[in-house]
């Protein structure tokens, strides 16, 4: 095979050697660790951060991609395909190649539409036909319940025994830690005694695995969540979806930083006509209705990629720079509310008397913006990046679903959305698309705002400490 | 004896806290007859606030009453319902806070703000309210009634505001008025009024009130019976002049022994070792026994009971149990005058004219339409190894003049000589040098320290920035130098208290090795016991460094302990200036005679009338025609009101800008 580097791929990749080196070198800050720590002690936001790892390993695994070489005859060695495919397009390699003919309910095992089918004795009636692949293997469709309840109860049996495997390893772990027999240390997990909430961790994965292995075991024969209108099976939609999801809120986030880092800062401390051009910049910004420069910028974009196809060498390097071209765009519109709100800190910590301190020593602005004023910020700037992440997850939803979002063949939320609005007004109605992107999006806003709780409680200086904090002076 | 208005027996308060339950107030007892003040007296963190509120059971979410009762005219408050307390709040017990500027609603009018509790408490509506709340302004000495009753609290002074306050705690006439530092916040002039007043309120109503504070001169002003708190529980309970002709728990003397006065220049100011112990421990034995130089062995295992001492106190203490004869004193220090040698010496700053005016800008185009002068030609001189204390009331512009001799704010005129060296119009490098040998120490040490970075780097900036790369080495020395453990570089300053806290900061004020510190209110955030810490520590750092300093402070009595010149400083100008022992001991000027006889000895025998200054000081932004002082000056003459007096010398070192003295 061959190994396809996409734009959005390497941004990715980027971002995750950046956590790392920075997670690196903030191991030896003890008041990182701490709050940290903090975070690991809050068992809301480990829970939601098991489940948010789970979409993070989807969408990484979603963003390795390759081209597949053909077996062509005749030649020893094979030729590298057209398609651009990725290592979780492998792993769901059945979930691809079992399409149907169009729609189906889930766990169907005939076409939900009438079709007009010809009889044995060449009579043609009018009646649903059997899937070509849903249920194909059941001999009469009346086993199916039986069939179905089966297969998950020996998902059920399999998840379990992976969960025991997992809750065998942490109890091990902490048991050699803490010096103490593993019943002992079984018994401080559960109780809530542990520095970590592993309690919390061992409950959200052992929710993860009890619904993640029935449905794998039971998507070799079933369509568990339907089919779309072309056939193609809802789940694989969703499960490609993480990765739009997740690229349009992390690297946003990354396109939107330095303009309000850099900005609220130098506005913030520095003052005078830099403060007014700064301000006048973003409040212009801010006077524009979001949505309106957004769609105008898109569609800018969108003809600049129509009319220079020659610069992609593949249907999905194009639907990635489209992807890219949103990121930054939603980043240069949506960085004037944190903008604002480090000025405003660095108005405040301007005043403070260490700032003051540092000037009477003669340090040099760049050091005191570095020093004293960026650290102080940091935890504003964590907090605007965990809460942002939900919110452009659900921007990117809204956009894709009024037309201006990402490319019509990327899986996203918003075109599974926009989808739905047609088949919501079929008779029968055609439910399962919209209520898989409810299900799915929702887990992962829910799990990224929880966990964004956590992070803020844990570094928020207000918030650290609360119940000392409480006490009145005398 | 009347049954006593409020009965406190055994009152218990515990906060939940993570490192567990924290007895912020433990079984506390004492009575407050009506008409009477009852202070309690202690540092921050022994639980005078958490027992204010217990009473008016206004606890935070994680606090408790664990035990006690609280009985208020033989009704017990802790078996009310909620409903019930609420028309005692406010009804028969008031309470009076600290911040006037936060206490008042800024944008509610004073009347809206009084009628809330008329309406509630007096059932007063319309005119009938209307009237009364004009009586009560009136009451609480606020002229033009009328017309305050329409403003808003941004148009009041914060004198003015804590009237209001008072005002409003009255509204509901209550019986017992619980005042919670009501004082602290305002400058000393201020601070005397409001003293005068509650004092006045009491008498002409009856009422008993509950005093909070820290300051024993605030406590010999007002208070009738004094409790002292430690660690959550009284330690001594005696009637106002016996506890100050004679305290007895160890405690009490250390507090009296700390503070700084006259008498005690030159000689260290004995203090109490240690810090506060935490209150989530257990304790055993009495509580203030690791910090107590008279401690037994019997301290460490038995909790002392109640001893009667004569005088009618009650200290709770196993020095005074029967069969013990109680240490008087510990063994002092002899007593020393100040060793500085008095040659004259070429001043090391010289500061001639100084003014920084703040342009005031209005409209679109931000025009310019008049100036804040916050200093308005401050002349000044420090010989090496001296320290000269610029004194004055908040708004003075005594910072704004640190701050400007510094060159963190820029002057708009004047002169800064240093070592020689002339400051003004130097930028950029030329001037970092030139000011290397000056460095400011702040007032609030919390503030002053960045929070994310570890000790050590905290204090070798200052050697860094000025180019001292190797210099890494020293901070450890630095920090035993200022009475800390060299080990600590590595922690965070929130893990300092905040005696600490200004210890670091002073060893990052001398890591650059400077020649003068400009110290802005460095002890007016901390307690008594460690504000005798950091003057000592100042006063050893100058005998042996040679340091000058410039004291910006409000504190009278620091400046008698710690200066040997005064400035007095009145809307941004020098009003008189002269060697402490002439300025301190012979005021020339009105205003500082005033300023003099309004601070609160901590005696109540040797507290004289204080002159009366009327109002607050005006606006720099619109000084008074002629001399800025006469609005407010007992003996003003119609030459005040033209022209602002010259100066006036009335020694070679003694100068005064008065009418009084020029010919």
């Amino acid at each position: 095979m061959m190994p396809v580097v996409l734009w959005t791929d390497a941004l990715i990749g980027l971002l995750l050697a950046g956590s790392v080196a920075l997670a690196w070198a903030g191991r030896r800050n003890r008041l990182m660790r701490d709050a940290w720590r903090r975070v690991a002690e809050s068992r809301p936001g480990m829970a939601a951060a098991v489940v948010l790892a789970c979409f993070v390993v989807i969408g990484l695994a979603d963003s390795i991609h390759y081209r597949p070489r053909l077996d062509a005859p005749g030649a020893g060695v094979g030729v590298p395909a057209a398609e651009v495919v990725s290592l979780l397009d492998r792993l769901v390699a059945g979930l691809r190649s079992r399409g149907e003919k169009t729609y189906s309910a889930p766990f169907a095992t005939h076409l939900y539409a009438k079709e007009t089918l010809e009889g044995p004795g060449g009579r043609q009636f009018r009646d649903t036909p059997r899937l070509r692949y849903g249920g194909s293997h059941l001999k009469r469709p009346g086993a199916r319940a039986a069939d179905v309840v089966f297969r998950a109860v020996e998902g059920v049996a399999a998840g379990f025994a992976l969960w025991l495997l997992l809750a065998a390893a942490v109890v091990r772990r902490l048991a050699r830690a803490q010096a103490c027999s593993p019943s002992a240390a079984w018994w401080r997990i559960w109780s809530g005694q542990t520095a970590v909430a592993w309690n919390a961790v061992l409950a959200a994965a052992g929710v993860v695995l009890l619904v993640a292995f029935p449905v794998a075991f039971l998507s070799g024969q079933y369509h568990v969540l339907g089919t779309d209108k072309v056939g193609q099976d809802v789940l694989l939609a969703a499960l490609k979806s993480i990765r739009t999801a997740l690229v349009i809120g992390t690297l946003t986030t990354l396109v939107m930083l330095p303009f309000a880092v850099v900005l609220g800062i130098l506005a913030g401390y520095l003052g005078g006509w830099i403060d007014d051009l700064i301000q006048y910049l973003y409040t212009t910004l801010n006077s524009i209705p979001g949505v309106l420069l957004i769609a105008a910028s898109v569609l800018m974009m969108q003809v600049l990629i129509d009319t220079h196809p020659q610069w992609f060498q593949s249907a999905a390097e194009r639907a990635d720079a489209r992807l890219l071209a949103l990121c930054a765009i939603l980043g240069v519109t949506s960085w004037t509310g944190l903008c604002r709100l480090l000025r405003g800190e660095t108005l405040k910590l301007r005043e403070l008397e260490y700032v003051e301190a540092a000037r009477a020593f003669g340090v040099p602005t760049p050091r005191i913006l570095a020093r004293h004023v960026l650290p102080n910020l940091m935890h504003l700037v964590m907090i605007a990046m965990v809460m942002d992440f939900s919110g452009l997850v659900l921007a990117e939803a809204v956009l894709s679903y009024v037309g201006i979002g990402v490319d019509p063949n990327t899986y996203s939320f918003g075109t599974m959305i926009n989808a739905a609005r047609l088949e919501l007004s079929r008779e029968p109605v055609v439910w399962w698309s919209l209520a898989a992107a409810f299900v799915f999006m929702f887990a992962l806003v829910l799990s990224a705002n929880l966990v964004a709780d956590a992070v803020r409680d844990a570094f928020d200086p207000r918030l650290v400490g609360r119940a000392r904090r409480r006490l009145p002076a005398g | 004896m009347d049954r006593s208005l409020l009965e406190v027996t055994g009152l218990s308060t515990v906060i939940d806290t993570p490192a567990g339950a924290l007895r912020a107030v433990d079984e506390l007892s004492f009575s407050v007859e009506a008409g009477t003040t009852f202070a309690l007296l202690g540092e921050s963190g022994c639980g005078k606030s958490m027992t204010a509120l217990s009473l008016l059971r206004l606890l935070p979410e994680a606090a408790r009453i664990s035990a006690g009762r609280v009985a208020l005219e033989g009704e017990d408050l802790l078996a009310l319902t909620e409903a019930e307390m609420r028309e005692v709040r406010g009804g028969r017990i008031a309470m009076i806070f600290q911040e006037p500027s936060t206490s008042l609603n800024p944008v509610l009018t004073v009347y809206t703000q009084i009628a809330e509790v008329l309406d509630r408490h007096a059932g007063l509506r319309g005119r009938q309210a209307r009237q009364k709340a004009a009586e009560l302004l009136a009451a609480v000495g606020l002229g033009d009634a009328e017309r305050r009753l329409g403003e808003f609290p941004f148009q009041l002074s914060g004198g003015m505001k804590q009237r209001v306050m008072t005002a409003i705690a009255l509204a509901g006439e209550p019986r017992l008025l619980i005042a919670d530092e009501p004082t602290t916040a305002l400058d000393v002039t201020i601070q005397a009024q409001v003293l005068d007043l509650l004092a006045a309120l009491q008498a002409g109503r009856g009422m008993a009130i509950l005093l909070i504070t820290h300051d024993l001169g605030v406590v010999a002003r007002l208070a009738h019976r004094v409790g002292v708190m430690y660690a959550g529980e009284l330690v001594e309970t005696a009637p106002r002049d016996a506890f100050y002709k004679a305290p007895r728990h160890p405690y009490s003397r250390g507090l009296f022994e700390a503070l700084p006065r006259p008498r005690m220049r030159g000689v260290p100011l004995a203090t109490i070792r240690g810090t506060v112990p935490s209150l989530t421990a257990a304790f055993e034995g009495c509580r203030f026994a690791p910090r107590c130089d008279f401690a037994l062995e019997r301290c460490k295992v038995e909790r002392p009971g109640w001893h009667p001492a004569d005088d009618g106190q009650l200290v709770r203490c196993h020095l005074y149990a029967a069969g013990m004869t109680p240490a008087r004193s510990r063994a002092r220090p002899a007593r020393g005058e100040a060793v500085l040698s008095r040659e004259a010496h070429a001043p090391l700053l010289e500061v001639d004219g100084l003014r920084v005016h703040f342009p005031i800008r209005r409209g679109l185009l931000k025009r310019t339409v008049g100036h804040v002068r916050a200093v308005d030609g401050v002349s000044l001189a420090i010989p090496a190894g001296r320290t000269l204390a610029l004194v004055g009331e908040s708004g003075c512009g005594k910072t704004t003049a640190g701050k400007a001799i510094l060159r963190l704010i820029r002057p708009t005129a004047g002169r800064v000589r240093f070592d020689d060296n002339a400051l003004d119009g130097l930028e950029g490098g030329a001037l970092k040098r030139a000011r290397a040998g000056m460095q400011m120490i702040f007032q609030d040490p919390y503030a002053s320290l960045n929070p994310r970075l570890p000790v050590g780097e905290i204090i070798a900036e200052g050697i860094e920035a000025a180019g001292d790369r190797a210099a890494r080495e020293r901070t450890g020395e630095l920090l035993s130098a200022v009475g800390l453990d060299a080990g600590m570089t590595e922690r965070y300053p929130h893990e300092f208290s905040g005696g600490q806290r200004q210890r670091i900061a002073i060893a990052r004020a001398l890591a650059v090795t400077p020649r003068l510190l400009i110290c802005d209110e460095p002890t007016s955030a901390l307690d008594v016991s460690v504000q005798a810490q950091i003057l000592n520590l100042l006063r050893d750092l100058q005998e042996r460094m040679r340091l000058s300093y410039l004291f910006i402070t409000h504190n009278i009595a620091v400046v008698e302990y710690l200066a040997h010149e005064v400035a007095v400083m009145y809307l941004g100008r020098i009003v008189e200036a002269g060697s402490a022992d002439e300025v301190l001991a012979a005021p020339a000027h009105p205003y500082t005679q005033a300023l003099l006889s309004a601070v609160l000895r901590p005696d109540p025998a040797g507290m004289g009338r204080a002159i009366e200054v009327r109002g607050e000081i005006p606006s720099p932004a619109h000084p008074p025609e002629g001399c800025h002082f006469h609005p407010r000056c007992p003996k003003a003459t119609e030459a005040c009101r033209l022209r602002y007096p010259g100066e006036t010398r009335l020694s070679p070192t003694h100068v005064v800008h008065c009418h009084l003295f020029g010919e």
